[in-house]
């Protein structure tokens, strides 16, 4: 299983959190194919807040994937409508770690 | 932002437009019906005489309206997704898509109805249509250092060339008399068009697909898948030739790399079956019974190789049983991957219009855009056809050669319908949705 920390492990999860509501939002878009969210996909590595912004970092499940190109979009969407207000939201797609099958927390 | 460049929707900007491998993939279900149709016309000829030109125009139907079409849909849609560069022009896609159609239609009605005029027509449609396929195709496939699925499809691509040129030259043949078209001629251009094109580009794709739709990420088997494709290419290499001059040794040389080079795809299949994340469901099961075929076919090629010299005619039905089952093997595999690949891109196109979710509220997913059950049984209407006509070669069967007939058209109807009218009806939903949103925006609260 990959080490990175969930979540709840980083305490950013406390309801009211611009964190806790993007990750409530995160939890909200879900991969078409599979029909699991990103969060459970293990999608979504890390959600920063900053006094102006809100940077996600994800990766998909494979390269090239046309679908999974459009999860990027639809991620910044729901952070923009969970968090509100007129915070800029920047969905950053990484490649490092690779996403593999063992990093998804969810019932299948 | 480190990703690829994307339009609106996120899609690669080098993806061709939604209607372009969905027209393929409609024309392919229509071949499917015509094949069907061909195969119950010429049902009495199936069990007298399977190289009689009934049974050859309903053999040309499944390869090029059916097989060929679908595989070129999605050669349409793959090759720029995985290699990340856009086909050359629109316009050679339309233009493949527009004489390839004719083609794949003029052929098999030529060969059948015994018209000569239309049968040069329908060659000659397919020469245009498989060099503009080559122009369109050439920068993607240019791209290098995308992997051995890319290999396998440029493999593809040469054999589809050559399959052409033999095309091309039987047709001339039919009316010059260069040569005698016998059994092995006719079978060299057959194993060419399903082992070098419809084969090695199912055997390069898969090695793509199969960890996405198995969730099956396994970066150590390389040499192995590469090894396989090779094998087929070379093998085909040696084969092609052996049969054509009556070489045996060369025959047997280029059938055992072949063989070895399908054992690595089957291989590979049970690596990414045992290491899957997911249920089974039926795109895993369409798969393993498409691999099933493939070897049920080696097993009627084995038998009538046995055969043939004791009992000819019954070692020609084995021959067409195996032929049959290799098509099965193609059918099933491009038909499962349909079921997976027509959402995909629907899905994309439906986003484009607006539509984001369900009337119930919830993100569109790919699994709302077609009906399940329907899809079951759309499998099995096809495994059962395939079987039916395996049955009807082998056995010399009247009544297996009609039913098979009947449930490729039953197939090919319900795969169509089940892909056009579940969108059109989201479509539909989200239209009547709409004003009613709009009078909810402006009524005053209560």
């Amino acid at each position: 299983m990959h080490s990175r920390p969930t979540p709840a492990e980083n305490g950013a999860l406390e309801n009211g959190t611009l964190e806790g509501k993007a990750w409530d939002a995160l939890r909200t878009v879900f991969d078409p194919e599979l029909g699991i969210d990103v969060v459970s996909l293990g999608l979504v590595y890390s959600v920063n807040a900053t006094d102006d912004a809100i940077i996600v970092e994800m990766t998909l499940t494979t390269i090239g994937c046309p679908a999974a190109e459009s999860l990027p979009l639809m991620a910044k969407a729901a952070v923009r409508d969970g968090v509100g207000g007129d915070l800029q939201v920047e969905v950053n797609l990484v490649w490092e770690p690779p996403w593999d099958p063992s990093m998804i927390n969810a019932d299948r | 932002m480190n990703s690829k460049k994307t339009n609106a929707t996120g899609m690669p900007a080098g993806v061709p437009p939604p209607w372009l491998p969905l027209s393929f993939f409609a024309l392919g279900c229509a071949g499917m019906i015509g094949c069907g149709v061909a195969l119950v016309n010429a049902h009495s000829a199936v069990v007298t005489d399977p190289t009689q030109d009934g049974v050859v125009c309903a053999a040309h139907l499944a390869m090029l309206a059916t097989l060929s079409m679908g595989v070129l849909g999605a050669m349409h849609q793959f090759v720029p997704v995985v290699t990340g560069k856009a086909l050359r022009s629109l316009v050679l896609s339309k233009i493949t898509l527009l004489t390839w159609l004719g083609a794949s239609w003029l052929l098999p009605l030529g060969i059948g109805t015994e018209h000569p005029l239309v049968v040069e027509c329908g060659g000659a449609l397919a020469s245009v249509a498989i060099v503009c396929l080559v122009v369109n195709l050439i920068p993607p496939l240019s791209v290098r250092g995308k992997g051995v699925p890319v290999t396998g499809l440029r493999l593809s691509v040469s054999a589809f060339i050559v399959t052409a040129c033999f095309g091309v030259l039987y047709v001339g043949d039919r009316k010059a008399n260069w040569f005698t078209l016998s059994g092995h001629i006719v079978l060299a251009h057959a194993l060419i068009g399903l082992f070098g094109w419809l084969g090695l580009t199912y055997v390069a794709v898969a090695e793509k697909l199969w960890p996405m739709f198995f969730l099956a990420h396994n970066e150590k088997k390389t040499q192995l898948v590469r090894l396989g494709i090779w094998a087929i290419a070379i093998g085909l290499a040696l084969l092609a030739p052996g049969l054509l001059i009556g070489q045996q040794i060369l025959a047997w040389a280029g059938s055992v790399l072949i063989v070895i080079g399908l054992s690595t795809h089957l291989h590979s299949l049970s690596v990414h079956i045992r290491g899957r994340n997911r249920r089974v469901d039926l795109y895993a099961v369409s798969v393993i019974t498409s691999a099933l075929w493939l070897v049920v076919g080696i097993g009627f090629a084995l038998s009538a190789y046995l055969t043939i010299d004791k009992n000819h005619h019954l070692g020609v039905a084995l021959v067409g049983a195996s032929i049959s089952a290799f098509a099965g093997w193609l059918l099933e595999a491009l038909v499962g991957h349909v079921q997976k690949v027509v959402p995909f891109i629907v899905w994309s196109a439906m986003r484009q219009r607006g539509i984001e979710k369900v009337p119930s509220g919830k993100q569109l997913l790919f699994a709302d855009l077609y009906n399940h059950r329907v899809a079951s049984i759309t499998f099995l209407t096809i495994t059962i056809a395939i079987a039916s006509i395996c049955c009807g070669f082998a056995f010399s069967d009247t009544p297996a050669v009609i039913i098979s007939g009947a449930l490729l058209i039953v197939s090919g109807l319900l795969l169509a319908a089940n892909f056009t009218f579940t969108p059109l009806k989201l479509i539909h939903l989200s239209r009547s949705v709409t004003p009613r949103r709009t009078i909810q925006l402006i009524a005053p609260p209560d």
